[in-house]
Parts: C-alpha cells; structure tokens; sequence
C-alpha cells in the first residue's frame, strides 16, 4: 500500500511540478547539455513510477512488496480475467495503459517521424543544388532566408538562396557548425520521444513542457558546438542576420514562444560567462537523486523490515 | 545506387526545363547524350512509379511530363522547413525561427552594443 502511495507521489511530482519549476528556472541555459539529460532521466523516471505504482496496486493483496508480490502474480499468471480481485483489476489496468500509450505513441511518432524526413529528402535530392559556396550543403533556390537539417545516418544540411545572401562566408560557416551540432549529437533522437509525449499525454505538464523546453536547450548545445569552432560574436551575428532576414514575413501579434528563445540564444551567445560546470554537475546530482527516488520506494519496505 | 539518383535527378532537369511540356524518351535522349535509351525509358518508368512522372499515350509513343514543378517542390520543402511546429522539431532542425520586427530590432542592438563594447575602448569617439 505504502509504496504504491510513494510511487505515485513519485510520478505525480516528476511529471507535474517539477517540469514547470524547471521549465521557469535559468539556469539550464548556462548547461544546456545537463539539462536536456535531466528532463530525459524526469521523462523515464516517471514513466517507470507511473507504471510501477500500477503494479504496486496489484500486488496490494498479496502483503509481500513490489518486487516479490510481481513475482507471485506473474506464477500465478494464467488465471482467468473474472478472478481478478478490484486490485488487480484496477492495478494492472493502469500499467497496461500508461506502458500502451508510451510504446505506441513512440512507435507511431517513430513511422511518421521517418516517412516524413524520407519525403522530404527524396524531393530535396532532386531539387536542391550542390554548390561550391559551402561544400557538405544542399542549396534550394528560394529567395527567403532559411538554414536547417535533415537528420538521419546521411543527413543533409540545407541552406536557402535567401540565406546565401544574408551571411557573410564566415557567418555561413557557423551556420553549417551549428547544423552540423545537431546530426552529429543526433539532437532528433533526443526530440524523437518526446514528441510522441504530445498526443496521448497532452494533460501532462512534462508532455507539454519538455518538448518546447529541450529543443530550445538543444538550439543552444548546438550553438555551444559552432562556438569551438567559430568565434561567438559570428555566431550571434549568423543568428540575428538570419532572423532579420526572415522578420517581414509575420506580424507583431503572431509569434508563439520561439521568438523568446532566438532572444535567449542572442544574449547567451553575446555574454562572456555563458556555461558553468558546476551547474552542469549540479544538474546531473539532481538527476541521480530523480532516478534513485523510485528505487528507494521500492527497496525502503524490505530495509525496514 | 547513388548514380542511378544523379540520372534521375538529371532526367527531371530535363522535364522541368519545358514548363508543362509532354516529352518523348527520344527527346529526353536528345538532350542527355551518352545514355542509352533502354535506361532512360527505366529511369522515367522508376520516376512514373514514385509518383514524380506522369506518362500519357500519344499515338504509338508515350509522352512524359513532371508532376510537380520545380518550383513547387521547393516551396513545399520551404513551407516544411518555415512551419516548425514542435512536433516536426524531429524531422527537421532549423537555424533560427522568426521574430517580429520588435525583436528584430532589439537583437540588432544587442549586436552592435556587443560590438560597441569590443571595439569602444580602443575606437574613435
């Protein structure tokens, strides 16, 4: 009884009032790679709670704990559904859910996610003209300014012509590092998960939350990348050319939340103390300490004993 | 593999010069020498098959003509590209998204502040 409570408790905190306090918080930006494996390790670790406070409910009856009580439902596996006591019943049917909804919506997000890049990329290979301007790139002939890519194990990384026009060499060469931070560290596989929390889970702080949150904090590990290699004032001034190139096209009253980040990006890259490794360390002792909570429900009733 | 692409991709230069035209494989021949005819007529019958090509009889012969322009496939992968909505962030990343011209402005200042510092020191004025 007591741990099904406690994992509970567990997964209604990691999926609820923590994303929203990390979501508000500043200081993922000064570790954006910390960060992003601390919303993966809150992902995970609810997602188990969630399903072991199911299991936790089934094994109610049975006095014997977690890990035991799964044993003897599953020996005791093969009796018929009406035999089910309302534990059980309730119990396993919460666990059947929540594992259901997760593996489904990732493997649908999965099959879309790659139809729709394997789409996209067979019509840029016909369309898109290889230059001598920035080798590695795909040029599409479009006069507005636009610079992204395709991930995948041969990933393309696509400038527009409005793009060639608005950076200088050195200004394209950061955007194609920032780029290439992302199919190198494979950020889409990062994404990939995450998105698929969107649809069932939508009523979920951390489904809403870590999706806009992550892929920000990645913009910014993707910046970090470019900035080995390239001076931080060039990628600041690729990243402002690039938006003002683009900034006719919407009006004032139309823009979400991204516009925030492009902003966030601009000063990180432009202020001189932008990453701490203490934070970095900070973050990942935050995420031991979510991924042992769990765990320590789970094991606390047999140390007592 | 990656040539048999490179002719494909070459064959659809060819149908997308004349906007709307209906080709011949003689005429895609004409203008890409040094391929086989039998070839051409697989690329055309491969693109016809991915939906890229469309082939209407003409007497004897059949004639060929591209879907889509150019022009709208690259509008497609723009408008794609453009719309980065969070759940297409794992499709595709891109650069920078958009800002209203407020912001524009703002970020344009913080470049030229960060500029005025680097530089102020030691400049003119």
């Amino acid at each position: 009884m007591a741990t099904a409570v406690e994992l509970a408790v567990c997964c209604i905190l990691l999926f609820g009032p923590l994303p929203v306090l990390l979501a508000g918080a500043e200081w993922p930006t000064r570790a954006p790679r910390a960060a992003v494996m601390l919303w993966q390790v809150i992902g995970l670790t609810a997602s188990f709670a969630a399903v072991g406070a199911g299991l936790a409910v089934a094994v109610i009856p049975l006095h014997a704990g977690l890990l035991p009580g799964v044993d003897r439902l599953i020996v005791s596996a093969g009796h018929p559904l009406a035999a089910l006591n309302v534990y059980e019943a309730l119990g396993l049917a919460m666990a059947t859910y929540v594992t259901g909804e997760l593996t489904g919506g990732f493997v649908v997000t999965l099959a879309r996610t790659l139809r729709h890049r394997a789409n996209h990329r067979r019509i840029l290979d016909l369309v898109g003209q290889r230059n001598d301007v920035v080798p590695g790139t795909v040029v599409l002939d479009h006069p507005e300014a636009v610079a992204y890519c395709v991930p995948g194990l041969r990933p393309r990384i696509v400038l527009s012509a409005g793009a060639l026009g608005a950076l200088d060499a050195s200004e394209l060469d950061a955007v194609v590092a920032h780029e290439r931070g992302h199919t190198h560290a494979r950020h889409d596989l990062v994404m990939l998960p995450l998105a698929s929390l969107i649809g069932p889970f939508r009523w979920v702080p951390y489904a809403r939350l870590a999706p806009r949150s992550v892929s920000a904090l990645l913009e910014m590990a993707a910046d970090d990348f470019a900035c080995r290699s390239h001076r931080r004032r060039v990628v600041a001034a690729a990243l402002v050319r690039m938006v003002v190139a683009g900034s006719g096209r919407i009006p004032d009253c139309a823009f979400g939340a991204t516009a925030g980040t492009v902003i966030a990006r601009v000063r990180r890259l432009l202020a001189f103390d932008h990453n701490s490794r203490a934070v970095g360390v900070a973050a990942l002792l935050g995420a031991t300490a979510v991924l042992s909570a769990p765990l320590v429900c789970i094991a606390a009733p047999s140390l007592v004993r | 593999m990656a040539r048999l692409g490179e002719l494909e991709r070459k064959v659809m230069e060819v149908l997308w010069a004349d906007v709307g035209a209906q080709v011949t494989v003689r005429h895609v021949e004409e203008r890409l020498p040094g391929y086989a005819y039998t070839t051409l007529l697989t690329v055309l019958t491969r693109l016809e098959r991915k939906g890229l090509v469309r082939r209407a009889k003409d007497g004897r012969a059949f004639r060929y003509a591209a879907v889509t322009s150019r022009e709208e496939y690259t509008a497609d992968l723009m408008r794609e590209a453009l719309g980065g909505a969070t759940d297409r962030a794992a499709v595709l990343a891109r650069f920078a998204e958009t800002v209203s011209p407020a912001e524009a402005a703002v970020l344009r200042e913080a470049l030229a502040g960060f500029d005025g510092s680097e530089h102020g020191s030691g400049g003119p004025g």
